[in-house]
């Protein structure tokens, strides 16, 4: 191998995703080449530039108490977040961990705002991927008919609003267990609370779970993206790896196109599941125009990591799986 | 230091049943918000919070200049980050191969962590959008092929342009690196 053609491939040889030939023959020419491994040395520098991310301990300051960082510091780390969809959503997370276990108490809360909250950088590559016109109309049609869907009582808005009460209720049960009512009253208080919350709990995670797919709220710019069953083999011999796909940030979602290979008839239920546990199950699944199936999942619903999307019959049987993982 | 917290550390640290459990149920309170990311780490998480608690309370770093609700807060929002920090990054072996070989030669400022970390930041903030969303898709795992199709650019075409970034991304840290000399 000549060197050109070793340093051009460097970055997949970091990122392990080279076939085996080209891998042994990146191997063999740098064990060879003195300069071809300096330059595998630039590119792991370079590669840990474009992996830099704020310390965490900047990003719980900047989320929680934004007066405690170093005003030099503060616009390099803004100005990051700003570019930086997975530290955004980091901030937004700290956020809302603040807000649950420390209320109103702890420092003075200042916060900043979350600087970028709509760029081009939140947009994955998906977005602006040419495909056939009908996919993405097919999509545009299933959002329009999201949007006037009716008949259905639980929304995504009153499953968050479920989660602000829980987050009350669990406020609450804090303010029972410091000891604000008198002792007899706080044992009341502090027994019907715990009996709420675990009631409340187990709603939310039941409507979690079984939530349609149209209790979402209209959005713009989805992200649509094409996954394919896990024992598809693609032209060219190799099966379909693990689609991998970024993780939408919090009140986002992301447009699934399921290109079935089966020719099951329906109905059928579609499950996500993160590891054994399902995330969410959805009934009443069709096949769209030319087979393929659609799904579109908030952020709320999908965990990162490795996910299996699973089809199932109306008895029970999975048909098809894919595989995927969110990265941040 | 108020003399609840003060109490409460003293008691904890001597193993009173009362207290641990209060200390327990912090934790478990700061880090539920983060318990979808953390999916099966959670419980590995929660103790190695109460490891890296108690070992921090024992050294006296807690001194008392926020609530110790607040500090315990700090410490579970940390652990939690970098759990789903680690569990997100993919470790890739040739990385860690280039790593361990020791040939690298490290930048002059690789003693002081947070000069060093302010550094990459300052270069990556001089990088173009394209240049990150190249190298966000290659962390993720992609492939050249993959990338390619994604970006719907010939796979020529695609090389070149992470080439071009690396050496941009070297040339911007080497002209900061001199500023700062």
């Amino acid at each position: 191998m000549k060197c050109n053609a070793a340093i051009a491939l460097l970055p997949w040889f970091l990122n392990d995703t080279l076939a085996a030939e080209e891998k042994v023959a990146v191997r063999d020419h740098l064990k060879g080449c003195a300069a071809c491994r300096q330059e595998l040395e630039d590119t792991y520098h370079a590669w840990r530039i474009f992996d830099a991310h704020p310390r965490p301990e900047d990003l719980i300051a900047l989320a929680g108490e934004p007066d405690t960082v170093e005003p030099e510091r503060r616009p390099l780390l803004e100005r990051h977040l700003e570019q930086c969809a997975r530290c955004r959503d980091e901030v937004q997370l700290i956020r809302e961990s603040r807000q649950h276990f420390l209320g109103s108490e702890g420092a003075a809360t200042t916060t900043a705002p979350v600087v970028g909250a709509m760029d081009s950088s939140m947009v994955p590559a998906n977005d602006n991927r040419p495909g056939p016109g009908w996919r993405l109309a097919a999509a545009a049609a299933m959002i329009l008919t999201l949007v006037t869907a009716s008949g259905w009582w639980v929304s995504y808005q009153q499953r968050r609003s479920l989660h602000g009460e829980l987050v009350a209720l669990e406020a609450a049960l804090r303010d029972a267990e410091t000891g604000r009512l008198t002792e007899a009253s706080a044992r009341q208080h502090l027994e019907a609370e715990r009996q709420a919350v675990a009631e409340r709990a187990k709603e939310l995670e039941s409507q979690r779970v079984h939530a349609p797919a149209n209790a979402l709220q209209p959005q713009l710019n989805l992200p649509v993206v094409d996954i394919y069953p896990e024992d598809m083999v693609l032209r060219g011999g190799s099966g379909p790896k693990e689609e991998t796909i970024q993780r939408p940030t919090v009140g986002e979602g992301i447009v699934f196109i399921l290109g079935s290979q089966s020719a099951a008839q329906g109905p059928f239920a579609l499950e996500v599941l993160e590891g054994s546990r399902v995330a969410w199950r959805g009934e009443g699944l069709r096949r769209q125009e030319r087979g393929e199936f659609t799904v579109t999942l908030p952020a709320a619903i999908l965990p990162g990591g490795p996910l299996t999307f699973q089809i199932l019959d109306s008895s029970g049987k999975v048909v098809e799986r894919y595989r995927v993982r969110l990265v941040p | 230091m108020r003399g609840s917290d003060k109490e409460l550390i003293q008691n904890f640290l001597a193993g009173d049943g009362k207290a641990v459990t209060e200390v327990d149920r912090w934790v478990h309170q700061a880090a539920a918000s983060y318990r979808r990311r953390l999916g099966g780490d959670w419980e590995d998480t929660l103790q190695d919070v109460h490891l890296e608690l108690t070992r921090l309370l024992r050294t006296g770093a807690f001194r008392g200049d926020s609530s110790l609700k607040t500090y315990l807060w700090r410490v579970v929002s940390h652990a939690c980050l970098d759990r789903i920090r680690a569990t997100a990054r993919r470790r890739f072996d040739p990385v860690e191969e280039v790593e361990q070989t020791g040939m690298l030669s490290l930048p002059p400022s690789q003693g002081k962590r947070h000069e060093q970390q302010d550094l990459l930041l300052r270069v990556l903030a001089e990088c173009s959008d394209e240049c990150q969303e190249l190298w966000r898709l290659l962390f993720a795992g992609l492939s050249y092929r993959e990338m390619s199709q994604k970006l719907d650019v010939a796979e020529g075409t695609l090389r070149v342009r992470v080439l071009r970034c690396r050496r941009r991304a070297l040339q911007v840290r080497g002209e900061l690196e001199s500023d700062e000399t």
